[in-house]
């Protein structure tokens, strides 16, 4: 029994000895940097000078401000600002800064026209249309945005967020939205862990692997072509006409979004009825399907990664072409002042 | 023949078109639409070394198809070796096939450090090598210094976790394979490089090219040619591009420097330093594809800058060579690839390396594993 114990422990000694020397080498081999966070305020953000190396079907490398997010924050004189909000196509963790849209977007507006205009990137992954409204509302608006810029999809209005912990929640109240704190139990025991989770590269890993579980994911990447799972079932669970009825909170975001400078951006189209249902509130909507199938047309898949051959979010080609069609689009806007 | 026509005759013919467009030419060039069988080169020269033993009369012709039908198809070596020879195969297949208990522990360890080797360092390197080389044209000086850096890791990570992982492998068949790598990266000299570098190709061309023309015995001028020779087919062994044979060229001129230079002594760690430099722009050649590509290298390298970045690219190739070069260290320290062999404490030995196992899984399950580069030879 003795030696029976003493195996198990020299065993576990072992595991957690390495495991230690792992979470050193998964930092400074910068294969997982644990910058995601959940902000008391903001909710799912970055967190503050904080390091990313991103290499999924691009490379990124950059680091967050003191904010926790990518940019500089001190406001130059004359200068129109620009806050862009959106998913990870806006976050762009897949080329240099200078390559994502957003620098393009910055540049070419600046060198383009006499204006001078600066951009903050507040995008982020994995985000819908509630998580974006609450990074604008508690993070944004701290730095004397002239124009608010979204670029969407269109789903992003009726899917709901991920069912994932979160420290805050956007509810509707007194016929208004109200932003309240997470009070549950497991939010709790986050915080208590926070300090852990928030720095430990492994813990980091793990919980991308737990999404992947949660997502049915795991076992088709883990074992490739040998796995042979479930049928995948094609209903996406999606109602007839979702964009036609919106949910009433989805309904009073965008109606509190029209309240400022704003401008929505569509990834490819916009669909028709939503289009139709967002026409009341005179938001001005940009779509980019042509600059996309000019690139189609010149044979580019903009989603198509050839250095990695993966399809995923906006290549190289596809940022530039991006970036300088919404300059153009967007200058109007920035005179509007 | 085989070879020449699977993998080498685009190749020709792509060049053959290339060089009559130089010269004013017009050709309408005939390719074979044809897919390339996955480890063709390995398996033709298991075959040709069997084939050259049987008529040199060091091996007996074996009877049994399934003996010989094993020896060129043993899964875990098929696609990337370690070129096996007839004469280390055959007697272990006239025993019985029964895994003993020190194999099956050398087997979770072999696999677990080689999962860990090609994961966790190759394709960790990988990701990053990859985008930069793609485009070079995006990244600065010293981002694309680092990336031929970290491709002479991921290089040599992905192959020796791979060749780690077959000997495991095999062994949970109760079969032995031979080992392929020496740390080499610690070698003091290109032509011991090639002792300690993919072994059991560097032998097979020794033993069935190198010695038949004449190997080091008809003088220095004969030495050279045979030399050339070796190399460039070893070159092209790797694949149908030029980029292999300027590879094997530059390891050419490595060996007959050495040749000529090996009386001249200097201090052991300066010759390591040197043998590695060399190794690494040997491995910059090989990963830049077309001549377009090398024309980029030399314009962006030729800038000079820094970039943004500098500090974190030197922190993350001193932790990716200190962890491949600690590996090394314990391999050698323990006279074993399999490193916890004859640790007295094998639980321990088993929570360590179980440890490496599961991050590794994390990894593949996660970042998306590349497939092993030598799969492509």
């Amino acid at each position: 029994m003795r030696t029976f114990l003493y195996k198990i422990l020299s065993f576990i000694v072992g595991f957690f000895l390495i495991t230690v020397c792992i979470e050193v080498f998964l930092k400074f081999s910068e294969i997982k940097l644990p910058f995601k966070t959940l902000d008391p305020k903001i909710g799912k953000t970055y967190q503050s000078n904080s390091l990313i190396n991103e290499t999924k079907e691009g490379f990124y490398m950059g680091k967050t401000n003191e904010y926790g997010f990518i940019g500089n924050i001190n406001k130059k004189e004359n200068t129109f600002r620009i806050a862009l909000f959106g998913d990870s196509f806006t976050e762009g963790f897949q080329v240099f800064e200078p390559y994502k849209f957003s620098r393009v977007l910055e540049k070419s507006i600046n060198e383009n026209s006499k204006l001078k205009v600066e951009i903050l990137n507040f995008g982020i992954s994995n985000v819908v249309l509630p998580e974006i409204y609450i990074r604008k509302k508690r993070l944004a608006e701290k730095f004397d945005i002239d124009l608010f810029v979204y670029v969407f999809d269109s789903y992003d209005f009726f899917f709901q967020p991920e069912g994932i912990l979160n420290s805050v929640e956007l509810i509707e109240k007194d016929n208004g939205l109200s932003i309240i704190p997470n009070t549950s139990k497991s939010y709790q025991l986050y915080q208590k862990a926070k300090p852990i989770i928030d720095n430990s590269s492994y813990i980091n890993f793990a919980f991308d692997g737990y999404l992947l579980v949660r997502r049915g994911q795991a076992f088709p990447k883990l074992f490739d072509k040998l796995y042979s799972g479930n049928t995948v079932n094609n209903s996406t669970g999606i109602s007839n006409n979702p964009f036609e009825n919106l949910t009433p909170k989805y309904l009073k975001i965008i109606s509190e979004m029209a309240k400022d400078n704003t401008v929505f951006i569509f990834r490819e189209n916009a669909d028709g009825k939503l289009k139709s249902t967002i026409a009341p509130y005179n938001i001005p909507i940009i779509e980019t399907e042509e600059v996309l199938n000019n690139l189609r047309q010149n044979g580019v898949n903009p989603y198509y990664w050839e250095s990695t051959q993966t399809i995923g979010h906006f290549n190289y080609m596809a940022n530039h072409a991006f970036g300088n069609y919404i300059s153009d689009k967007l200058v109007p806007f920035i005179k509007k002042k | 023949m085989l070879l020449i026509f699977f993998k080498y005759f685009n190749f020709f013919i792509d060049s053959f078109d290339e060089i009559a467009k130089i010269l004013g030419f017009t050709i309408t060039p005939f390719y074979l639409n044809i897919v390339l069988p996955i480890g063709i080169s390995f398996y033709v020269f298991k075959a040709i070394a069997y084939l050259i033993d049987v008529s040199r009369k060091e091996i007996e012709p074996t009877k049994k198809i399934v003996d010989f039908a094993l020896y060129l198809s043993f899964f875990p070596q098929l696609i990337a070796g370690p070129i096996q020879r007839a004469n280390y195969i055959f007697p272990q297949l006239s025993s019985s096939l029964t895994p003993s208990k020190t194999q099956l522990n050398d087997a979770f360890f072999l696999i677990s450090i080689g999962l860990f080797q090609k994961t966790m360092i190759g394709d960790a390197c990988g990701k990053m090598v990859d985008p930069i080389f793609f485009d070079l044209s995006k990244y600065s000086s010293f981002e694309i210094t680092s990336a031929v850096l970290l491709f002479t890791f991921q290089i040599y990570a992905d192959f020796a976790g791979y060749s780690n992982i077959a000997r495991g492998l095999a062994k949970l068949f109760g079969m032995e394979l031979t080992i392929n790598f020496k740390q080499p990266y610690r070698s003091k000299n290109v032509k011991e490089f090639w002792s300690r570098w993919h072994i059991s190709l560097s032998t097979w061309l020794r033993d069935y090219l190198y010695i038949p023309l004449g190997g080091n015995r008809k003088g220095k001028f004969i030495v050279y040619r045979n030399i050339i020779i070796v190399m460039l087919l070893g070159g092209l062994w790797h694949g149908a591009g030029w980029n292999f044979i300027l590879w094997g060229l530059y390891h050419a001129l490595l060996l007959m420097i050495y040749h000529s230079t090996k009386s001249v002594s200097l201090p052991k760690y300066l010759n390591n330093m040197v043998t590695f430099i060399a190794i690494v722009i040997g491995w910059g050649i090989f990963r830049l594809e077309n001549f377009d590509q090398f024309r980029v290298f030399i314009e962006q390298i030729s800038v000079m800058d820094l970039g943004d970045f500098y500090g974190r690219f030197i922190k993350m190739i001193l932790t990716y060579g200190g962890v491949l070069f600690l590996i090394d260290w314990l391999q050698i320290k323990y006279k074993n690839d399999a490193i916890f062999t004859d640790f007295k404490n094998q639980p321990f030995a088993f929570g360590v390396t179980a440890s490496l196992f599961v991050v590794s899984l994390f990894y593949i399950l996660t970042k998306d594993s590349s497939p092993f580069i030598y799969f492509q030879f």
